[in-house]
């Protein structure tokens, strides 16, 4: 037993043996807890209108095409393409501006710490589920069975943690805290915040805008990534980043 | 794998979830002992890829990816169940195994043992593209996508599993194996 195909060999048959039925006991626990054990919510809440006028989109795209071609035949004109030539004197002098060092990755605005939002009721919460019109009467059945949508609660707070890039949001239901999505954050500029999750078939990214008054942290979802993107997803994601400003937790 | 249950799943749907729990159950608890070889843990980690699957669902963008993307759950739980259980490592040393005169059938036995302590042997991360290659079946590719890693790295890790085993065989009874836990 020494050359790599004979080793090969003998694990596959080797890896054969041992058991190949789940123990019921074990599938059944999983199921229990499951049973208790709400969804994580993504991040990738629709953020465009579900449907686009099509003579509208024609038109979107023939700006675009119209634009793209402009400007390629703008960079390819011959004084573009012509080196060291003097600036004709009535040319636009733009001011030197002595550039940073470039970075994708920012100094985060906002110390790392837990940010908390504002209160919201629970009742409220309900109410607002029964009247949002884009919500089916399935969707809605499915939400209220949601924590925060409890009637036996009374408070609801969403709250986001951002520790060394580490970025979670979630909600506390009457002080007990739920994670709702985790990713990984950077900073594009002073009021850029990119989420970076790490799902099967490559990353998925959501920007989120951000100002920073002091300890004060207000957020807005600015685009995001839609396919499979549901409108149960979308008002969790509203709820969420709607019940801002977050303080940060001292 | 049919795609309306894991989109039932996907939007909450727990009864949808547990059809698809004993769908793929079987196959995920046999790789999770292959990689871990240890019953106790294997159930461990079964519960845990489970749960966080549940958990995870709404984020799982390509329904019809639902079994490679559980599997990559599951391995990542062996992951750290391996990195929780490292400190209760022990070394003894495997005494050697006579092998002079002995029938083909104590030969195999014997062969078992050698791969069972030089398995131990391996990282967790050579075992687990081991398994899926060699046990699953997948093709080297397909391992790379569903564990999130460049080609080239499931390759070396195959590569140098591949000769650690032929290795540690060959050192026979020199080799420090685990006793009881996972190494």
């Amino acid at each position: 037993m020494s050359d790599d195909r004979t080793i090969e060999r003998s694990a596959r048959a080797w890896l054969e043996l041992g058991p190949t039925q789940a123990p019921d006991h074990a599938v059944e626990a999983a199921l229990r807890t499951i049973d208790t054990t709400s969804q994580e919510r993504d991040l990738r809440i629709p953020w465009r209108f579900p449907t686009v006028n099509p003579l509208a989109r024609v038109v979107v795209l023939v700006t675009v095409a119209i634009f793209a071609v402009g400007a390629g035949l703008y960079l390819m004109r011959p004084d573009a393409l012509k080196v060291g030539t003097q600036p004709s004197p009535s040319a636009t002098v733009v001011p030197s501006v002595p550039l940073a060092p470039q970075s994708s990755v920012q100094r985060a605005p906002f110390a790392d710490g837990t940010y908390v939002g504002r209160a919201v009721k629970i009742s409220d919460i309900i109410a607002m589920i029964n009247s949002t019109s884009y919500l089916s009467a399935s969707e809605k059945a499915n939400l209220l069975t949601a924590p925060f949508a409890q009637p036996d609660k009374s408070t609801f707070n969403a709250y986001f943690e951002l520790i060394d890039r580490a970025y979670t949001i979630g909600f506390t239901i009457d002080g007990v805290s739920e994670v709702d999505a985790r990713a990984t954050a950077s900073f594009l500029d002073a009021h850029t915040l990119l989420l970076q999750e790490n799902l099967l078939g490559g990353p998925l990214q959501t920007r989120v805008g951000i100002t920073v008054e002091g300890n004060t942290v207000t957020m807005t979802l600015l685009s995001h990534e839609t396919p499979g993107g549901s409108a149960t997803d979308r008002f969790v994601g509203e709820l969420l980043y709607g019940s801002g400003p977050f303080i940060r937790r001292p | 794998m049919d795609r309306d249950l894991v989109e039932q799943a996907r939007k909450g749907d727990r009864e949808a979830f547990a059809v698809l729990v004993h769908q793929v159950s079987d196959s995920l608890y046999s790789v999770a002992f292959r990689i871990l070889r240890d019953t106790g843990l294997a159930e461990d980690v079964l519960q845990n890829a489970l749960v966080l699957a549940w958990r995870r669902l709404p984020k799982l963008r390509d329904l019809d990816r639902f079994e490679a993307w559980i599997y990559r759950i599951l391995v990542h739980a062996c992951y750290d169940e391996s990195q929780r259980t490292r400190s209760w490592r022990g070394s003894v040393v495997a005494l050697p195994i006579e092998l002079a005169g002995v029938t083909d059938e104590t030969s195999q036995i014997a062969d078992r043992d050698e791969l069972e302590r030089a398995f131990r042997w391996l990282t967790i991360e050579q075992r687990a593209v081991f398994v899926l290659h060699h046990y699953l079946g997948l093709p080297l590719v397909e391992v790379a996508e569903l564990l999130g890693i460049p080609a080239g790295t499931v390759r070396s890790r195959l590569h140098y599993a591949t000769r650690s085993l032929r290795v540690a065989i060959e050192a026979g009874a020199a080799i420090p194996v685990t006793e009881g836990r996972l190494a």
